[in-house]
């Protein structure tokens, strides 16, 4: 197959999203807890803990977002499928353009975001709306790789 | 935002990174040593630096352009 590249494609809707966010809202308390006693917060989800602050929660959002732009990155240095001689591993130039979309937009988010969590004077409200654009950003794109089995 | 539900956001977006590049490397790589500053950060209570912001935003931007350049043809 010629397509997308590896691995399986993989589906992932709004609806799970907001499954999953609606999970971890009712169980973040009590997943904090045993993250804290098992020690293994590094692993699983990094350092956030209850006392977090906003910079280091866009601090993790952003780092982690790093992961995510490296395979893009890597599925965009592939040879596009149309190229003459094309291998059987190539970039669709249509899923670059989607990844590309999504990923300038997701700086853009990270970039406004940086900036209201650094401002001593921002509302909880506009700090709200800034790391939830943020989050929406980052997993538009992670919908795009998933959707495209991209790793 | 109250912090639960702060941390909660973050907790959803670094538990879906972590899905989405379980098989990259690379990716992993640089996914630890975010989260190892990260844990610096906790450990020693204080907000990412301007010179750990500099750097991310460097990182973030290398990795953008990257993104939008086109592949030599093979």
């Amino acid at each position: 197959m010629r397509a997308h590249g590896f691995g399986d494609p993989r589906r992932s809707t709004g609806a799970r999203i907001v499954t999953s966010a609606l999970s971890l809202m009712l169980f973040a308390p009590i997943l904090l807890v045993l993250l804290g006693l098992t020690g293994c917060g590094q692993t699983a989800t990094g350092a956030l803990t209850s006392s977090s602050s906003a910079a280091q929660i866009e601090y993790a959002m952003q780092s982690d977002f790093l992961g995510l732009q490296e395979v893009a990155k890597k599925y965009n240095q592939l040879p596009r499928c149309t190229a003459p001689n094309a291998p059987t591993i190539c970039s669709d130039l249509a899923v670059v353009t989607e990844i590309r979309k999504a990923d300038d937009a997701a700086v853009l988010a990270f970039k406004a975001a940086q900036k209201i969590v650094n401002d001593k004077s921002s509302s909880a409200s506009a700090l709200s709306k800034a790391l939830g654009d943020a989050g929406v950003a980052v997993e538009a794109l992670q919908a795009i790789l998933l959707r495209y089995g991209l790793k | 935002m109250d912090p639960i539900t702060a941390v909660t956001l973050g907790l959803t977006i670094l538990d879906g990174v972590e899905k989405a590049i379980a098989a990259g490397e690379d990716a992993m790589g640089i996914v630890a040593q975010g989260r190892a500053i990260l844990q610096k950060m906790q450990d020693e209570k204080r907000d990412p630096t301007a010179d750990e912001l500099v750097a991310l935003n460097a990182l973030t931007g290398a990795e953008q352009a990257a993104i939008n350049t086109d592949p030599p043809a093979p």
